[in-house]
């Protein structure tokens, strides 16, 4: 299941929607709003998307992510809009067999997503805003 | 308006005398510009790196960008990628989601 929302999400409530009899694992990775940036107090960010063309990448990332792991169920939320720090801005959840292929695939997703789908974070400060310029270690 | 008149300002009925795209512009390269998209006409066999020449060419905000990506239709395409007439082709920067 792919949503790009305004709305925060409930981690809880999505695994609760994604469980299975079949499945012995969900690995699930929530990325979140970070108050400090290259030494810089973040006061919120706002996130931007190509929104179209975000969900077709992100139906394809869901679909390779099944494909190439045998997992069995993928969930990716992703919001947009202003948000605060602290606050959840994406949602991977991933339902498997066991925990290596829910992991592996979690991980695949996040990579994949940092850079294959066109969204956009920019970084509000006392000192400015700032598009951020992602590092695929971050 | 009637079709021909229409399919001819589209440039359907040009024989193929020119290529007109529409351009959107996303996150950074929606503030450089000051434009959500922009409509650009060029020469038939025209490529993406022959619209990003235009494109730099009109708004010089653009010319210290690096790492531009592009996409048609939704689907990343190279720099040298062939462009056909009425086409959507985005251009914007690294993503930075997750």
């Amino acid at each position: 299941m792919i949503r790009i929302t305004r709305e925060d999400f409930s981690v809880d409530e999505t695994i609760r929607k994604l469980r299975t009899d079949e499945m012995g694992a969900v690995a699930t990775f929530v990325g979140v709003v970070r108050g400090e940036s290259k030494g810089r107090k973040v006061d919120h960010i706002e996130v931007h998307v190509y929104e179209e063309m975000a969900m077709k990448q992100l139906q394809a990332i869901e679909k390779r992510a099944i494909e190439k792991f045998g997992v069995k169920s993928v969930t990716i939320i992703h919001r947009i809009g202003s948000l605060n720090v602290s606050e959840n801005i994406m949602l991977i959840a991933v339902g498997a067999g066991h925990r290596r292929e829910a992991f592996d695939a979690c991980r695949y997703i996040l990579e994949q997503i940092k850079r294959m789908v066109p969204i956009w974070k920019k970084e509000y400060t006392p000192d400015g805003s700032y598009w951020v310029e992602e590092k695929h270690d971050d | 308006m009637g079709l021909s008149r229409r399919l001819f300002r589209e440039g359907l009925l040009t024989g193929g005398s020119r290529l007109k795209v529409r351009v959107r512009f996303f996150a950074l390269y929606e503030e450089l510009t000051g434009r959500d998209e922009e409509e650009y006409v060029l020469k038939p066999g025209s490529k993406v790196e022959d619209l990003i020449d235009l494109v730099v060419e009109k708004h010089e905000s653009m010319k210290d960008v690096t790492g531009m990506l592009v996409a048609i239709n939704n689907s990343f395409v190279k720099y040298d990628a062939s462009l056909k007439d009425l086409e959507d082709v985005a251009l914007f920067p690294p993503v930075s989601g997750g």
